[in-house]
């Protein structure tokens, strides 16, 4: 079975950084699919992954990684001068409402021990499972039945 | 640590005695995609020599700790820079035992190898903030649509970090260099071989472009 654990913006914007870090990391060894509505920072991004690599053991049995994707519109925009003048005016403008801002688009990471790859272009998102992680899930459901 | 002394030392020297700045030019990129294989041609262009920075192997995480070679000159069109060059492993989310298994590493070795490929990522994110300019590389036979790619550019826009974006392999019949390109509008994208050196002066010459954006941070 897949579970996939939604978290709204607002869950995870009063947390600082680190916490925010340790709180994704808990729900991913949980086994859960985090969708995050918004983005995270690319500093907060790099961080993650840095976490994700203490968490990893030796043969990646229990912990092996993670596969983060980010769904958002300007994924390829080309700004011309003057819509990159009118983004920097609007973000001076908007500097102390950020906090409570939602960036667009919406993150998706999970344990690299369910999902094999994510394949983006760039509005489809393919999600493909491991092969052990779907076995599994049949000898379950075998089970139960 | 020693190395991380060595480059303070140099900066501060370099700011009393008003030498020539010594840029730090990182090389970054997804595990096997030719860091450490440009890394070597850069020393065997310019500094004429056989002895390479680093191993390479067709096993990903072949390089899994930052080398740095110091003070290289390069000069062209009256231009001139003089750079560390940082060579870092490749940076990527997940790290697969099973996959060095199968390239014929026993147990042990293949253990080894995964515990100093997640050392390997964590040390190249942090160097990021000792960089001044990053050669992104890419391997052009595969899809830059990944988020590794993206979250290292992120990474550089946010410390304003100039960025090259180095699509590698062009030497090999699937690779796309236009689709990279495409991915990357704003960025400066050079098609190389650094394996048969092809398009090498057109990226020396978009190296000594992008220090004129550096700034000191």
């Amino acid at each position: 079975m897949l579970t996939f654990h939604y978290i709204p913006f607002q869950r995870i914007v009063q947390m600082g950084t680190y916490d925010r870090i340790d709180f994704l990391m808990s729900l991913i060894r949980d086994n859960r699919i985090l969708l995050i509505e918004g983005r995270l920072k690319p500093e907060e991004e790099g961080l993650l992954i840095q976490e994700s690599m203490r968490h990893i053991d030796a043969t990646g049995k229990h912990f092996s990684g993670i596969e983060i994707t980010v769904l958002h519109e300007s994924y390829r925009q080309t700004y011309s001068k003057i819509q990159q003048c009118k983004k920097k005016i609007a973000a001076w403008l908007l500097e102390n409402k950020k906090e409570s801002m939602i960036p667009h688009g919406i993150t998706i990471i999970g344990p690299a021990l369910i999902i094999k790859e994510m394949k983006q272009s760039p509005e489809i998102l393919e999600m493909h499972l491991q092969k052990i992680f779907l076995k599994k899930t049949v000898q379950q459901q075998k089970g139960k039945s | 640590m020693f190395t991380r002394l060595k480059v303070l030392f140099s900066r501060f020297y370099d700011t009393i005695f008003g030498s020539q700045k010594i840029i730090q030019l990182g090389i970054y990129g997804p595990p096997n995609s030719g860091k450490t294989t440009l890394a070597n041609r850069i020393c065997k262009d310019i500094l004429n020599t056989d002895e390479e920075m680093g191993a390479v192997s067709p096993i990903a995480h072949e390089t899994r700790k930052v080398t740095v070679k110091n003070r290289i000159t390069i000069s062209h069109a009256k231009k001139r820079m003089v750079f560390d060059l940082v060579d870092t492993p490749g940076i990527a989310t997940r790290i697969d035992y099973e996959k060095f298994v199968r390239s014929g590493m026993n147990a042990k070795e293949a253990k080894q190898r995964a515990k100093e490929a997640t050392r390997g990522v964590i040390e190249s994110i942090k160097w990021l903030d000792r960089v001044d300019i990053v050669i992104l590389v890419l391997d052009s036979t595969k899809n830059p649509y990944n988020q590794v790619n993206l979250t290292i550019i992120g990474n550089l826009e946010a410390r304003k970090i100039p960025v090259i974006i180095v699509a590698n392999k062009i030497d090999l019949k699937s690779s796309k260099l236009e689709k990279i390109a495409t991915h990357y509008p704003n960025y400066h994208v050079v098609g190389i071989s650094a394996k048969f050196a092809r398009h090498m002066d057109e990226f020396y010459e978009a190296v000594l472009k992008a220090r004129k954006q550096v700034k000191r941070h």
